[in-house]
């Protein structure tokens, strides 16, 4: 398990109130994995997510455990320096800058990680190869994009910053079907391109069950089971039929 | 892209040179209206940096017109500094006093943060009172000639001159810093900061930047201002102004570049106008002297009330489609290109 990209051990979040999210979760990704952890409305996913990204605002939620990124510790680290160590995480709503520019926006998710102005043009290129809708709007308002284009744009943002890993919460939601597709298509584009890992939390087992090289379900706070490799097929076998 | 910057760069110039020229004929009560509007641009510009750009809604403009007058006035009159160091003690001060309003802001926001700036203003104000109550006692300052090497600021006309190479100055730099990483971070943190934070920009020092810099022009247009008028006293800096000075930056459009010139133009003028308006009308019998700062706030509420409902984005946002309506048949540039373009040219 060494050459694990996202190492979470034991980690609990609860919020003011007793209610207990996340209950001593514990996963692994490797880079070039991409694990996927389903389960129905409430059960924990966003916040393992946000208990990941550092994103859990508000000072009474408690969080504890240890979430190791490439081996450093960013447990209790502010957004910004969990950003900076190569955590990429978008989202389930506001996932890009509405009143910014498309080629604002990529710029934001760029500069932060400091490079040469080279392979800055080279994933310019790159990304409008990939994105083709994203070059031909790239001085109109992020807003302006429909749900599958501001995905699309946070897909290309995550490339732009070169992360380790890519927390990913519900990118089905409020998407349609053929739209889910295109996107998911593009996240694995990214994954592959990037050799990154990625954690992708979403209800639709459906959807995501083609993508996943891991899977984690999660019931009431718990992560209780997970499948690897051949496995994750079978279980999609079994449940994934019920499910349609 | 590159084809359209001519016809913009040839109408910027084309008003520039016309600006120079105004100031040599306007007749000289014009001329006073038009530097104080320009002095009321460069504060203007500056309150949009915080509030247009960063999202920061601060009240305690006035306060930072205050800090960089009284700054000013204790360089020039107390520490005997020359007009240019005297004017950049007081921009300083304000850009200090600036960092300490901002330094809430690391916690608070929106409403919360604008009440802390509006306790600011009656804080700075009452130390104001009492500084100058000690020094001139019941009287205001008055300021020395304003002397720039073998320049001395005395007619309208050559204080035209130097403010608008001020305001010129001032606006070239803004714009330089919004188009390219400081103003993207800025609008990022506006637009959400959380996900500002996650595509790892520091916001603290980003939002302590905005504050600094917006206070540090307000402050040197306060400084400005006290050497224009020869004269400073706390009496001058209200909340009213302080409120005139948002509804500029509304009316020429929150977030644009060039909007709060345009407002801050309007308001000056309409204001100082007031009087001589209801005269050529004949209320002047209705409106006493005495009523026309009321009749004014009313004028500015109004006039706020129409542009939220009417267009939230402000005159720039009009003149905008304006710009485009009139580039759409411009003989070389045919495709629909936004004035207000933000993104960098590629």
């Amino acid at each position: 398990m060494s050459d694990a990209v996202l190492e979470v051990r034991d980690v609990s979040v609860s919020y003011p109130g007793g209610g207990v999210a996340l209950d001593r979760a514990s996963l692994s990704v490797a880079a070039g994995e991409i694990a996927v952890v389903v389960g129905p409305n409430g059960a924990g996913k966003t916040t393992l997510c946000r208990a990941v990204a550092g994103y859990l605002p508000g000072e009474r939620v408690r969080v504890s455990g240890s979430v190791k990124v490439r081996g450093a510790e960013l447990a209790g680290k502010d957004p910004a320096n969990i950003a900076r160590a190569g955590v990429c995480f978008i989202p389930e709503r506001q996932k890009v800058f509405a009143t910014l520019t498309v080629a604002e926006n990529l710029e934001l998710a760029r500069r932060q990680t400091a490079r040469d102005p080279r392979t800055a043009a080279v994933d310019d290129e790159h990304v409008s190869r990939m994105f083709p809708i994203l070059g031909e709007r790239r001085t109109q308002p992020a807003g302006l994009l429909s749900g599958g284009e501001q995905q699309m744009l946070a897909l290309a943002r995550a490339f732009m910053s070169r992360p380790a890993l890519i927390v990913i919460d519900e990118p089905s939601l409020g998407l349609a079907p053929v739209v889910i597709q295109t996107v998911l298509g593009a996240l694995r584009q990214v994954a592959a391109e990037l050799n990154v890992a990625v954690l992708l939390a979403d209800q639709n087992i459906i959807n995501t069950r083609e993508l996943a090289t891991r899977l984690y379900e999660m019931r009431a706070g718990e992560l209780i089971q997970s499948q690897t490799g051949a496995a994750v097929g079978d279980y999609f076998a079994g449940h994934g039929a019920q499910a349609r | 892209m590159r084809r359209l910057m001519w016809p913009r760069l040839a109408v910027a110039l084309v008003l520039l040179l016309l600006a120079f020229g105004a100031i040599e004929v306007l007749p000289v009560t014009w001329l006073d209206l038009v530097n104080t509007a320009m002095l009321a641009a460069i504060a203007a510009l500056a309150l949009n940096l915080v509030m247009g750009h960063t999202g920061l809604v601060s009240i305690g403009n006035a306060a930072f017109l205050a800090v960089g007058a009284i700054g000013a006035v204790e360089g020039a009159l107390y520490l005997h500094q020359s007009f240019p160091v005297s004017i950049l003690i007081g921009a300083i001060a304000a850009a200090i006093a600036g960092v300490i309003v901002a330094l809430p802001s690391f916690r608070i926001s929106g409403l919360y943060l604008a009440v802390g700036t509006l306790s600011f203003h009656f804080i700075v104000l009452y130390a104001v009172q009492q500084v100058q109550t000690a020094q001139v006692g019941a009287s205001a300052y008055l300021l020395p000639l304003a002397t720039i090497g073998p320049l001395t600021l005395v007619s309208l006309q050559s204080w035209g001159r130097a403010i608008l190479v001020l305001l010129v100055v001032v606006f070239l730099a803004y714009r330089t810093l919004l188009l390219r990483k400081p103003g993207r971070v800025w609008r990022a943190i506006r637009e959400n900061p959380l996900m500002a934070e996650m595509s790892g920009a520091a916001i603290g020092p980003y939002k302590l930047s905005s504050f600094a810099l917006s206070s540090f022009l307000v402050g040197l247009a306060g400084a400005v201002q006290a050497y224009y008028l020869t004269t400073a006293t706390y009496e001058s800096y209200t909340l009213d102004l302080a409120v005139l000075y948002i509804a500029m930056v509304v009316l020429g459009g929150m977030g644009s570049l060039y909007g709060p010139i345009v407002g801050a133009f309007l308001l000056t003028l309409l204001a100082q106008s007031l009087e001589r308006i209801f005269g050529v009308l004949g209320l002047g019998v209705v409106v006493s002297t005495a009523n026309t700062f009321l009749v004014r706030g009313m004028l500015v509420g109004l006039i706020l009330a129409a542009v939220i409902l009417f267009e939230p984005r402000g005159l720039a946002a009009l003149l905008s489609r304006l710009g485009d309506a009139i580039l759409a048949r411009w003989p070389v540039a045919r495709t629909r290109v936004p004035i207000e373009s933000r993104g960098q040219p590629t």
